[in-house]
């Protein structure tokens, strides 16, 4: 295993396995639903230490807002999760802990039945999949040290009931969320390594080149078939006939005609029947951006919900750079949004800009080299 | 290169990180179990606190051997089964016999704080099984295991029960979180086959492409001369000179052709090729000069030496045919990891955009050539002054 450990550090799973963020979104929103569930639910009954009602719905609505912000950005239209959306829902989550706790000022009687900091937790533990273990580990112990502090100022108020030391108010209002936070690193530490282990090992292997042992086409075919017959006939007999000057003058017209046609030609020949690239900019293209639009181009051609005639592709330059946007029209009512969401996903992985749009009738990927 | 993780290897890899990051959470656990337990044996200098501490210990071992051991054998694990149980109810005994101690607690039922650290960290364990043992039944295990353990002796010691909502409500997020993840797995990994053909698809295209670029060089460089020559010769007997050539260049465009791109030119070192470049420009009348670094030219692999030796052959035929000049310059120059040669001339230059779409020397023999070996050409010219190419490849 050749991985480095700067590497390690510094990249998250999301961006070494594009569709594996998709596969966690589903716990991101239902973890979100939850969390603020067990808000909802804590509040109306632990309500008898609420002081502040106006502060709890607040300290709801914050989470919520937060919980929906998270799933909104570990979207695969959004993908990748970048740091300023990781730093805005810790930021959002402890808000809405401070929140809960000043709600319940000067009457919060036991901190155990606070569901800020549980529901932190429930939040957190999803970040894993999207983050690097550093940045997490970073965010959790700035959390908890945070929520330490409320834990010290709740025990400071002299409202609670139980007959412990002030540690162990903090240790009940910090470990949920230290837990999550340690766990949520632990698991992108692994599944990082698992992942640069498994490209290594990939880009070890030599893949199958099937289309490469295919007869050749264009130019190379005419060569094989007339060219070289033609220039073995000198070599064997030795003499040329009346008619072989002018054949061979026809046949290098012929093959510099073919050999320029062939040139003309770029990778999305054959790929896709209608494309315009009128600034030849398809060869800029490198290949991880290749194969995810011969995917995309694959898959919707062969959908159900795209009609594959209307598939095209327009290829120029924009402010200098390469780019292009795909179009195919749509069949149906349903949205197809969820199909198309790994593809998506790894577009934005493979390209430095990466936008999906779905019209009435339409869905459109434009796109940066 | 593939974008995609394979669906195959993604259910297994996910298990592992969900057993480390698991274990984690249940050591946290463990461990504010015993910064409460201590600042209260802190607080109260009465209270015997090492019990606790050393069936804390005893549930992170079990903890540790399920981190640890590469294979669940199931002596094993009924070993850590056993060493959970015992753990667990040393420390709930220890936990309710202090709580019995302090009547004024109101908070001391068999759903206390410090009971819920422990078998929220046994339920952790649990996870952490996962990666040896099917993982919905080791959560439920762990869960049947702490709890029972916990009920069973809160009834004996007729202390108060109470159903611990928050470890139950994290067995039933954690196994439905394993009972989602497989769900969504199969829904978004649905388009890895999709992305995995496409790349192979990709990469087939691009060797190929690599492999017709050079076939496509070299029958720019031999096979269009020979049949122009052929063109212009009167009818009757070809010279043995010319026949031997012709059966030279077909020999090696087939070669070419056959093996993939990978065949050399018999004897062509980079030396080789490139003193038959310069040697074929010079008997066409063309002045070379040669400079630099010749000697790190010997580090080229021979397929790029190869490569570039050819390249540079038509960029010389090139000068002879179209710069209107009877001098050419070249230099070499070793760099980190490359080798740059360059061409000058000080002939009639052209505007690149403007060369015909039919002129394939400079596409094919010369650019299609060294970026088909990872190189890259670059051309600065100016009408009326001159031309530079420069080649670049790896060393």
């Amino acid at each position: 295993m050749t991985v480095t450990r700067n590497a390690t550090r510094w990249q998250t799973p999301q961006q070494l396995d594009p569709i594996g963020g998709i596969t966690a979104r589903l716990i991101v929103i239902v973890s979100g639903v939850i969390a603020v569930c067990v808000a909802i639910v804590m509040t109306i009954m632990s309500s008898s230490q609420i002081s502040n009602p106006s502060l709890a719905v607040l300290a709801i609505a914050v989470l919520a807002l937060t919980v929906a912000y998270f799933i909104r950005a570990s979207s695969p239209f959004y993908a990748p999760l970048r740091l300023r959306s990781h730093v805005v829902v810790c930021l959002g989550a402890l808000l809405a802990v401070v929140i809960e706790a000043a709600s319940q000022w000067g009457t919060n009687a036991y901190v155990r039945d606070d569901w800020g900091p549980i529901a932190m937790a429930i939040v957190v533990i999803t970040l894993g999949t999207y983050r690097g273990d550093l940045e997490i580990l970073a965010c959790t112990i700035g959390s908890s040290v945070i929520i330490g502090c409320v834990a010290v100022a709740i025990a400071a108020s002299g409202s609670t009931v139980t007959p412990v030391p002030v540690a162990v108010l903090v240790v009940t209002m910090v470990t949920p969320v230290l837990g999550s936070g340690f766990a949520s690193a632990a698991f992108s530490r692994t599944l990082v390594r698992i992942l640069l282990a498994w490209r290594t090992s990939v880009e070890a292997q030599i893949p199958p080149t099937g289309e490469a042992a295919m007869p050749p086409t264009g130019h190379l075919a005419f060569l094989h078939a007339t060219v070289i017959p033609f220039l073995d006939g000198v070599v064997s007999t030795g003499t040329l006939g009346e008619q072989d000057g002018a054949r061979a003058r026809r046949l290098a017209q012929e093959l510099r005609v073919l050999m320029v046609m062939d040139a003309e030609q770029t990778w999305l020949t054959g790929v896709i029947d209608r494309f315009e690239d009128p600034a030849r900019v398809a060869g800029e293209f490198d290949s991880a951006q290749r194969g995810c639009l011969r995917a995309l181009i694959a898959h919707v051609q062969s959908s159900d919900s795209f009609a594959p005639r209307t598939v095209r592709l327009r290829l120029g330059l924009e402010n200098g750079q390469p780019a292009g946007v795909l179009e195919v029209d749509t069949i149906g009512e349903a949205s197809p949004r969820s199909q198309v969401g790994p593809y998506i996903a790894v577009a934005r992985h493979v390209f430095s800009a990466a936008d999906a749009v779905f019209t009435p009738g339409g869905f459109a990927l434009t796109f940066r080299v | 290169m593939t974008q995609v993780f394979p669906s195959s290897l993604a259910a297994h890899s996910t298990n592992v990180a969900l057993a480390r990051g698991a274990f984690w959470f249940g050591l946290t656990c463990l461990a504010g179990s015993f910064a409460g337990i201590g600042s209260i044996a802190l607080a109260r200098p009465g209270f015997t606190a090492w019990p606790v501490f050393a069936a804390i210990a005893v549930i992170a071992v079990g903890g540790l051997v399920l981190f640890l051991v590469p294979v669940a054998h199931p002596a094993m694990v009924a070993l850590v089964i056993l060493i959970e149980a015992v753990g667990i109810a040393w420390y709930a005994a220890t936990v309710f016999v202090y709580q019995n101690s302090v009547p004024s607690d109101p908070s001391a039922n068999s759903d206390t704080l410090f009971i819920s650290l422990a078998t929220t960290a046994m339920l952790m364990f649990g996870v952490t099984a996962g990666r040896l043992l099917p993982p919905i039944p080791s959560v439920v295990t762990a869960f049947v295991l702490a709890e029972g353990t916990v009920t069973a002796l809160a009834l004996a010691t007729r202390h108060p029960v109470v159903v611990d909502i928050s470890a139950t409500a994290l067995f039933a997020v954690l196994v439905l979180t394993m009972i989602l993840l497989r769900l969504s797995r199969a829904r978004s990994r649905s388009a890895e086959p999709v992305i995995s053909r496409a790349n192979q698809a990709n990469f087939a295209a691009v060797e190929r492409e690599r492999a017709d670029s050079r076939v496509s060089a070299l029958v720019h460089d031999t096979v269009l001369n020979e049949l122009a020559v052929v063109s212009t010769r009167p009818p009757g007997e070809v010279p043995q000179n010319v026949r031997d050539r012709i059966a030279a260049s077909l020999a090696r465009v087939v070669g070419e052709d056959a093996q993939g791109g990978e065949a050399l030119v018999a004897g062509e070192s980079l030396h080789g090729a490139l003193a038959a470049a310069v040697d074929t420009a010079r008997a066409a009348g063309l002045a070379v000069t040669v400079e630099g670094d010749l000697d790190a030219a010997s580090a080229l692999s021979p397929r790029v030496a190869s490569a570039l030796g050819l390249a540079m052959s038509q960029c010389l035929g090139n000068v002879v045919a179209h710069s209107g000049v009877n001098a050419a310059e070249l230099a070499v120059i070793a760099g980190d990891g490359i080798l740059e040669v360059m061409v000058v001339d000080s002939g009639a230059g052209f505007v690149e955009q403007s060369v015909g779409g039919d002129r394939l020397g400079l596409r094919n023999s010369i650019r299609g050539r060294i970026e088909s070996v990872g190189g890259s050409v670059q051309v600065w010219t100016t009408p009326g002054v001159g031309t530079s190419v420069s080649l670049t490849v790896p060393l």
